[in-house]
């Protein structure tokens, strides 16, 4: 299996070093960000979706315009959208790039967020609402016949896209942490996708949901959100790290705060991480989420290039086999990932596959 | 009073002359795109059917190879929540700087509205449609979250934190039944018809507007034309013939042109009606393909040199007609031999009689 390495494209440059209001659309920094990650090796880009932000749909098909085989893994909030025109967008963002789009199923951060939009569902109907959802988004994509449905949630008569993905299918992430999210999660992922967590942390992740997902048949791979600081030495790395704290902890009052979706389990779990240390395990960093709150999602490892490949392959060897990996600083940072991580990484992987292959 | 030419675009190589199902071709997409905007077209019609790729995500991706192309997106209301397709828009404006246009289209029939999973009936559609653009424009721009509770919708605290770069994306709006009119007059910017004879068309203007007047509103007006011209009028008549030939040899090898509304569609029974009026309406309006299809292809068409065909849309003009959606047969080679003829001497017709009438 090879290692999915993803990064993400806000619709600014805005970062925690360097804020830039939420309402500014920026889109050659679109450009920018698709173009340099493209160029950094990454396989795919996150492109965010919540209440009250651009749409991605928009961004994602307009990366698409700019890049050659960059791929994105779109947001995409259930409850808003009927499923089988959902299906036929998707299936459309798939066809501008290429075959490169997977879909990240996110059931709602919290009410008042759903509100806004007028979902007045509580989470645990919307959780069983996106098992119908993406079941109905399966069959569109898959049907060469105009389908028929009458479920819990949907129903519909002749439900139709003349066009298909271009694998046949696309691949569904699904984010979540409470019981009702690993639930469905287990049931109908592709990919069960996680905030920053240790590997410990993952490893829990991994054996509870796949404990669920087991007797379904099922059998998801799971994704992380890290951050990485890369130094040129261990002490330089920590150092940075250290001068990131003070930067970032001087500009907090004026960051903007993600507090719609401050509620979910997920977010609860990372404040909860938090709150266990600054440093765990061999080089993971708890420095920023300490300060910016359990919202920022900025679990971190630092250490110099060889030290950050092997920690990530922890991750790999608990079962975690797509990342989205980033830094604090969009450019930057993607730049060196490209460099110094990325190919490691692959190498890496690649040597331990074929390591596996000999075994008997 | 805007002046526009305003072409179709489509996201395959297909047309009733050579048909073409379930492809979507993202090379041919920008192509035409660019090929519009070459041709001096002010903008394009990007529609949307209950089976079509999505016309929104194509928009955007068009937005990245173009630079003066303005969008009238064929939009459904009553399958996405309409703050979350206002952010979209919203979104598109933004990506395009200013490109955005939507076309809200109720109609269409119960059997392609179910398909989606709505079983409204049409006076209840449009009705919706009222409240939804309503939406649309209020999270267009309103500088606060609001709640909504309405006879359609409800929602709390819904926002866009990015705005248009238009202060309003225009609204276009098609439908001539009762409830079409009656609820289209009180909200759309621009009021899209379909080809007919002068006499009827000014009749229809002359509703609509009459009916606008009673809320203090003046639309404007948009009609569509398919359009067959030659250097001389004689080989134009020929090439209408051929190409009525052509698509009766596709029909007759069972090729599926066109869209089965059923036979009580209001579109189609007005074709048909038109047809049965005779063949060469107002001297040069085809309705050749409309009689020989039963009214199943929107094919009534103006025939005859570039001046005489920008003659007559002078005419239509003068009946009250700002902007003219003008589509041939032959997709991309229509669009690059309308920009060497029928476009520029239109402009500079309908320069003229502004100058000459003072109309401004």
């Amino acid at each position: 299996m090879p290692i999915e390495i993803n990064g993400l494209i806000n619709h600014n440059l805005s970062s925690e070093l360097s804020p830039v209001p939420v309402s500014h659309y920026d889109i050659d920094a679109v450009v920018r960000l698709a173009k340099v990650q493209e160029a950094a090796g990454y396989d795919r880009v996150l492109i965010a979706n919540a209440a009250m932000m651009p749409d991605n749909f928009t961004t994602a098909a307009y990366v698409g315009a700019v890049t050659e085989r960059l791929g994105v893994m779109l947001a995409h909030r259930p409850g808003f959208i009927a499923p089988t025109m959902a299906a036929r967008m998707l299936a459309t963002l798939d066809r501008l790039l290429g075959g490169r789009l997977g879909v990240h199923v996110i059931t709602g951060a919290s009410d008042i967020e759903m509100q806004c939009d007028g979902d007045f569902h509580t989470k645990e109907e919307r959780y069983d609402r996106s098992l119908e959802y993406i079941a109905i988004l399966r069959r569109i994509w898959s049907s060469t016949t105009p389908v028929d449905h009458n479920g819990r949630w949907y129903r519909f008569n002749g439900g139709f896209a003349e066009i298909k993905p271009v694998n046949g299918s696309i691949p569904v992430f699904f984010g979540g942490m409470s019981p009702a999210a690993i639930a469905t999660g287990a049931a109908c992922a592709d990919v069960f996708a996680t905030l920053s967590d240790t590997v410990a942390g993952m490893t829990e992740v991994v054996q509870k949901v796949t404990a669920v997902a087991t007797p379904l048949g099922r059998k998801p791979d799971f994704l992380v959100s890290l951050r990485l600081v890369v130094g040129e030495s261990e002490d330089k790395a920590w150092a940075q790290a250290a001068d990131l704290k003070t930067r970032i902890a001087a500009l907090e009052g004026k960051a903007e705060k993600n507090t719609v979706a401050a509620s979910a389990a997920g977010f609860a779990r990372t404040a909860e991480l938090a709150g266990r240390g600054e440093r765990l395990e061999k080089c993971f960093w708890n420095g920023i989420n300490e300060i910016r709150g359990a919202h920022s999602n900025s679990g971190t490892l630092v250490g110099d290039p060889d030290q950050l490949v092997d920690a990530i392959m922890d991750y790999w060897d608990a079962g975690v086999h797509k990342f989205i990996l980033r830094g604090y600083d969009p450019i930057a940072d993607a730049e060196t990932i490209g460099r110094d991580i990325i190919p490691a990484l692959r190498r890496k992987v690649a040597q331990r596959e074929a390591r596996v292959e000999v075994l008997p | 009073m805007t002046f526009e030419v305003i072409g179709l675009h489509f996201f395959a190589d297909s047309s009733e002359a050579h048909p073409l199902r379930g492809v979507y071709d993202p090379q041919f997409i920008r192509d035409y795109a660019v090929a519009h905007e070459a041709a001096g077209f002010d903008r394009v019609l990007v529609g949307q059917t209950a089976t079509w790729p999505d016309p929104l995500t194509t928009a955007a991706h068009v937005a990245a190879v173009t630079r003066t192309l303005k969008f009238m997106v064929a939009h459904r209301p009553g399958f996405i929540a309409p703050t979350m397709a206002a952010r979209m828009f919203a979104t598109l404006d933004r990506v395009s700087e200013g490109r955005a246009g939507v076309h809200i289209i109720t109609g269409a029939s119960d059997v392609e509205t179910q398909a989606d999973g709505d079983f409204l009936t049409k006076d209840q559609r449009y009705c919706r449609s009222r409240e939804y653009v309503e939406i649309l424009r209020r999270m267009w721009s309103s500088e606060v979250p609001f709640d909504h509770a309405g006879e359609w919708y409800r929602f709390n605290g819904a926002f866009s934190l990015v705005k248009p770069v238009q202060q309003q994306i225009p609204i276009f709006w098609a439908g001539n039944s009762t409830a079409a009119v009656e609820m289209g007059s009180q909200v759309c910017d621009v009021y899209a018809i379909g080809p007919a004879p002068l006499a009827e068309t000014r009749a229809t203007i002359e509703r609509f507007k009459a009916e606008a007047a009673l809320h203090g509103r003046n639309p404007e007006v948009s009609m569509s034309m398919r359009v067959i011209v030659s250097d001389t009028e004689e080989a134009a008549w020929q090439k209408a013939e051929r190409l009525l030939d052509t698509v009766m040899s596709h029909l007759a090898a069972g090729a599926q042109i066109g869209r089965d509304k059923g036979a009580d569609d209001p579109g189609t029974l007005a074709l048909r009606r038109q047809a049965a009026m005779g063949e060469r309406l107002d001297e040069r309006l085809w309705t050749g393909m409309t009689q020989a299809t039963q009214g199943r292809l929107h094919a009534t068409a103006l025939v005859g040199t570039p001046d005489q065909v920008a003659d007559q849309l002078v005419r239509y003009h003068a009946a009250g007609v700002d902007r003219f959606l003008l589509n041939g047969f032959y997709t991309i080679e229509d669009v690059r031999l309308f920009g060497e003829g029928l476009v520029p001497v239109l402009r500079r017709k309908i320069g003229r009689e502004r100058c000459d009438g003072g109309s401004g």
